[in-house]
């Protein structure tokens, strides 16, 4: 008998049980979820974006495990907030008795994590979620990517700017259609962000507007950034007529090393005068830039396209995926943040091809309008796309650097809207 | 403007359909105002950088490329290279190869200081035979 109840405190202590207590359904289907995404991600029929979907799959399937204790969804979640004799505490009632929340303070009108405790008490992924939490890991991919960019064909058709400029025109259309669906501005202003096909950037303005949706809109903003070949050609084809599409454009002018090393000084310098909020994302791009641009510090260069790179990568991965819990995730407004986040995609890359087929007719048939659709940002995907739909028409056309121009405008025009809707909400 | 459209936009009363309506519109005519104001600003800068240095590198392109003199190019040449130097060539050659042969000549004058201009690109003529060619190749390749 001692043995058959040894055997049955173990069954009943293990994770197994986990799954029958309260919402613990909810974590066996997102193992299941997890279990399919890195199906997606390794088989080799597949392949979506591994990078990325193998450690967000890996962080989901952990952040699920019932009792693992490797991320605790509660250190996160954000309290209520009470008046205890005029002033504002963070905190619930128990049983009539007012508990002052753990992880949590309130000062200068905002929620502040306090991180000494969740050193203490969280689990790894706790530990590292705090990067997202604070906002260090987008930056940090954006320097990478900085790192990794030639904003030469940017540089020798500055018009681009206009078309990274149209193809932020989703964010808008899906905060708008967020409000009427019943979210809240910052909730909707996060959402609408999925529109800008940037993945650190949706993070870093979610992490500090609704971090509560942090889950969703990572996962809605990481699956259609790897849907751009799917999602992007039949928008491009039912916007423009076969002449459009058959446009070659001219050559690019050269562009000196001089004007590629000054140019990531001066975008940073406007930008963050004129928006201070945008300043972090778009001064670390040009600081990635800056170090391969300027030819001086190769070994940093290097260090930021790669180790640093693969490292956040690697943090910013597993933390997503972990943020991804049973609880948190199957709710009905997860269904709203991925069809919310479709709409944003598919408007974005309407608002550039319609700003493209406008430039197409005021330069008299000089720029194809397809390499409007690469001004959402997905680097370099949305301009391969570009590319692909042009050749569909024409094998001799060539659309690939002229198309790179709007895509990293797209990058600069995200993380300005980001600073935009940081300001505004 | 941007303070005044942040204090307009961060204090809604989203208590009527009317408000939010109100707030929703301000905060998306001024955040597309603003996304397109800023980039507008990036075109004109770079724009003015672009010639800037285009003059100061001399190399901005001529109002028009003058014709070819070669005598054996009667044809109407067009440009292939709209940087820099002027480069124009007869319209019967392939485009993909005046721009290989445009860009390693190019990529020769790198770092030296001088500017070639490309007038045209015309198949060498040769003297020998494709037979003697042929010679010439074998004993000339490295081993």
């Amino acid at each position: 008998m001692a043995i058959f109840d040894t055997v049955k405190q173990i069954l009943l202590d293990s994770g197994f049980m986990g799954f029958f207590d309260g919402d613990g359904w909810k974590n066996a289907i997102m193992i299941g979820v997890a279990c399919f995404l890195l199906v997606l991600a390794i088989h080799p029929k597949f392949q979506f974006e591994p990078l990325l979907l193998l450690p967000i799959a890996f962080g989901m399937l952990l952040a699920n495990l019932p009792d693992a204790g490797i991320f605790h969804a509660d250190i996160w979640n954000i309290p209520s907030l009470h008046e205890i004799d005029g002033v504002k505490v963070a905190g619930e009632f128990v049983n009539g008795i007012f508990e002052p929340a753990k992880y949590w303070t309130y000062h200068d009108g905002s929620f502040h994590i306090l991180a000494g405790k969740v050193l203490q008490d969280g689990g790894l992924l706790d530990i590292l979620y705090l990067g997202v939490k604070v906002g260090i890991y987008p930056p940090l991919i954006f320097l990478g990517v900085g790192a990794m960019t030639d904003f030469g064909p940017l540089i020798a058709n500055p018009k681009s700017f206009l078309l990274g400029a149209a193809a932020q025109f989703g964010i808008f259309v899906a905060f708008l259609g967020a409000l009427v669906l019943g979210m809240t501005p910052q909730e909707a202003g996060s959402i609408g962000i999925i529109g800008g096909a940037d993945g650190p950037t949706a993070i870093f303005v979610t992490s500090i507007l609704a971090p509560h949706k942090l889950g969703p809109i990572a996962v809605a903003a990481y699956s259609y950034m790897a849907l751009v070949p799917v999602i992007q050609p039949p928008i491009m084809r039912l916007l423009t007529t076969k002449k459009e599409r058959a446009v070659k454009m001219a050559q690019l002018r050269n562009v000196s090393k001089t004007e590629k090393i000054i140019f990531p000084v001066l975008v940073t310098i406007v930008v963050s005068l004129l928006l201070p909020d945008a300043a972090v994302l778009v001064g670390m791009l040009m600081l990635g830039n800056l170090f391969k641009e300027s030819g001086v510090v190769d070994r940093l260069a290097k260090t930021a396209q790669n180790e640093l790179m693969n490292i956040v990568v690697i943090f910013l991965g597993l933390t997503v995926g972990a943020t991804t819990t049973g609880a948190a995730f199957l709710t009905a407004d997860t269904l709203k943040i991925i069809a919310l986040g479709l709409f944003a995609f598919a408007f974005g890359t309407s608002g550039g091809v319609l700003f493209g087929k406008v430039m197409y007719i005021v330069t008299k048939g000089k720029i194809n309008p397809l390499i409007g659709a690469a001004g959402v940002s997905a680097v370099p995907m949305a301009a391969r796309v570009a590319q692909k739909v042009g050749r569909e028409e024409n094998p001799n056309n060539y659309l690939l650097m002229h198309a790179m121009g709007p895509n990293v405008a797209g990058v600069i025009g995200s993380a300005v809207a980001a600073g935009v809707l940081l300001t505004l909400l | 403007m941007l303070d005044l459209i942040t204090l307009s936009a961060k204090a809604p009363d989203m208590g009527t359909a009317g408000n939010l309506e109100k707030y929703a519109g301000n905060v998306t005519l001024s955040g597309l105002l603003i996304v397109f104001a800023m980039l507008v600003l990036l075109v004109v800068i770079i724009s003015v950088f672009g010639s800037l240095m285009d003059n100061l590198n001399g190399t901005k392109k001529p109002k028009a490329p003058k014709a070819p003199k070669a005598p054996k190019a009667p044809k109407v040449d067009k440009p292939v290279q709209k940087s820099a130097q002027p480069a124009v060539m007869q319209e019967t050659e392939d485009e993909g190869v005046i721009a290989a042969i445009s860009a390693a000549i190019m990529m020769m004058y790198e770092g030296t200081g001088k500017k070639p201009v490309i007038r045209s690109i015309k198949p060498a003529a040769t003297s020998r035979s494709a037979w003697k060619q042929a010679g010439v190749l074998n004993n000339v390749r490295s081993f």
